[in-house]
């Protein structure tokens, strides 16, 4: 079902990294990670990618931030977001939503329930990847 | 490079990602558009060659109240309509040159920069005055399309204007800033006169009790059968005060919020004398919850309001700095066999610990919420600590504002036990349910 999808993790915890990279890859998903805003700028850019993890606590630029420097690049139009945070907060939730997040995960995770709701982000971009490419194309 | 701290972030920064930073501070997502901040040197250099630029200042009235109305995601998408509308107005309205920006980010009015007035010549007053005129009757459409009214007779969208011309002796983005504040005073006073009319209106309809009462059933989701009636209260048909959600923002507003609260109250007790089943819920401010002896005896007969499983609604939105003051009430009220509704919850304004102070008996989640929510993940997620919140406190969660099956499934799916909204019936005077609809009577 992933069919090879590409998910890019981005947390600055190491551990985090590797258990979700090593959870979605044995669900069929090709995953990058990366550690910080500068690096997973540049590799969406890289891109291209089905889906971006965000972590919203980290050093330097947090979620939010990088969240609101993908929304405002015409080049990543129609990529796939999740927040990934401990804080399950309602006013978080809520910051995702008017943020333009297509989903909040809150850690820690079920293994299942990751691999689950990933599965629905990546399966609804469905129409959206030649948009993306269209886009993408365009640089 | 050794380690992250005490690292410069700027440093490793990208030029991209800085452009990119600069783009979120200037530049509206909703719209499009720049702040007109960017524009200044566009402008310095348009002014090398002229005397004086136009600029149109459009700004939708009472955004707040908008917003605090429906919700951000509905002033966002008539403010993109609008942007929308604007941009189609080059060529017609506006000359073919004119600059489209917003005030600020994100943003929430307009500023257009107009290089050239009639047939080439520069703009003037009057030519400026007759541009507002138009582009005003032309937005006024849109808003009127999106089926909000905004703020009655002369709402809409306030336009202004004024002249930007350069003087040495001051620096120029102040020159910019001052006539862009000119061109937003223009209408201001005009502004002032509506809401004494508005005062006016609100008095006379306090004074008259010109409200109608009509009534929305609270389903039950699995078994489609209903629990009771949540009575709104309706200002004058065909005025701006139809709608009681502006209505009694209007009214807080201009301070007359607690009488008319009072008055839309008994008015429910009366109407629902006439007899609908089940349980009645009647929307009441906080400040008129500190002292529930009134409500009481309503519901003891004074009002006519005899009935059992009276259920007071206080929302989210008013509650403010009053929690302590409500949940100081809150035995008092379970004494007196009131029950307390918290409404419009999940709007960001209150978090899950005022739920908890307040362990009111329903939780009713927006409407903003609840529409769309078989399609969006964010909003299941609230959702869902919505109802496991109601669980913890011994709350029932009402979905408010249903308009298709898949949003009840939805609902229903997550834990929700009640529901209203139009997919059930929208709201109607009483007689409409008093047919042997079905209620659960008592």
């Amino acid at each position: 079902m992933s069919g090879g999808k590409r998910i890019l993790v981005v947390d600055d915890q190491r551990e985090i990294r590797e258990m979700t990279e090593t959870i979605l890859a044995a669900a069929g998903y090709r995953v990058a990670t990366a550690a910080g805003g500068t690096e997973a700028l540049e590799r969406v850019r890289e891109g291209p990618f089905d889906l971006v993890l965000l972590d919203i606590s980290m050093p330097g630029m947090d979620g939010w931030e990088i969240l609101g420097l993908i929304r405002a690049d015409e080049a990543l139009l129609g990529l796939r977001v999740a927040m990934f945070s401990v804080k399950g907060e309602i006013r978080d939730k809520m910051h995702a939503l008017q943020g333009g997040a297509d989903d909040y995960i809150t850690k820690p995770f079920g293994v299942d329930d990751l691999v689950r709701r990933v599965a629905r982000l990546v399966g609804d971009a469905d129409g959206g990847p030649s948009r993306r490419d269209a886009a993408t194309g365009g640089r | 490079m050794s380690g992250d701290s005490g690292r410069d972030p700027a440093s490793d920064e990208s030029v991209r990602t800085a452009y990119l930073r600069l783009k979120t501070a200037t530049w509206d997502r909703t719209t499009g558009l720049p702040a007109y901040g960017v524009l200044v040197e566009t402008l310095r250099n348009l002014l090398e060659t002229r005397r004086r630029l136009g600029i149109v200042h459009v700004e939708p009235a009472g955004v707040e109240l908008v917003e605090s109305i429906y919700g951000w995601q509905v002033f966002d998408s008539l403010f993109s309509g609008l942007a929308g509308e604007l941009r189609d107005a080059i060529g017609e309205e506006l000359p073919e040159d004119a600059l489209l920006a917003v005030a600020r980010v994100p943003g929430d009015r307009f500023v257009v920069f107009l290089p050239t007035g009639p047939g080439g010549r520069e703009p003037d007053p009057s030519h400026l005055d007759e541009i507002a005129g138009r582009v005003k009757a032309r937005l006024d459409r849109v808003v009127e399309r999106e089926g909000l009214a905004l703020l009655g007779e002369e709402g809409g969208v306030r336009v202004g204007y004024a002249l930007l011309s350069p003087n040495p002796f001051y620096r120029f983005e102040r020159r910019v800033h001052a006539a862009v504040d000119e061109a937003r005073g223009l209408p201001g006073r005009r502004e002032s006169e509506r809401e004494r009319f508005f005062r006016a209106e609100l008095e006379r309809i306090i004074r008259d009790e010109s409200v109608s009462v009509v009534f929305q059933p609270v389903v039950d989701l699995a078994t489609r059968s209903i629990l009771g009636f949540e009575a709104f209260s309706r200002g004058p048909k065909d005025t701006v005060f139809e709608a009681p959600r502006t209505m009694f923002a209007l009214s807080d507003r201009l301070g007359t919020a607690v009488d008319l609260d009072r008055l839309c109250r008994d008015a429910a007790f009366r109407a629902s004398a006439a007899g609908v089943g089940g349980r009645l819920f009647v929307n009441v401010r906080p400040e008129n919850l500190a002292d529930p002896r009134p409500l009481v005896g309503a519901r003891a007969g004074g009002a006519g309001a005899n009935r059992e499983g009276l259920v007071l609604e206080v929302s989210e939105r008013a509650l403010g700095d009053r929690v302590s003051a409500v949940a100081g009430c809150r035995d008092a009220l379970r004494d007196a066999g009131l029950g307390l509704a918290v409404d419009d919850v999940g709007t960001g304004y209150a978090s899950l610990l005022t739920l908890e102070r307040l362990k009111p008996d329903f939780i009713k989640v927006d409407a903003m919420l609840v529409r769309g929510i078989d399609r969006n993940p964010i909003q299941q997620d609230l959702f869902a600590s919505l109802v496991e919140m109601g669980r913890r406190i011994g709350a029932e969660v009402v979905a408010v504002g249903v308009e298709t099956e898949a949003e009840a499934g939805a609902a229903l799916e997550l834990g929700a036990r009640y529901a209203q909204g139009y997919l059930f019936a929208e709201p109607a005077p009483i007689e409409r349910f008093t047919g042997g609809s079905g209620a659960a009577g008592h």
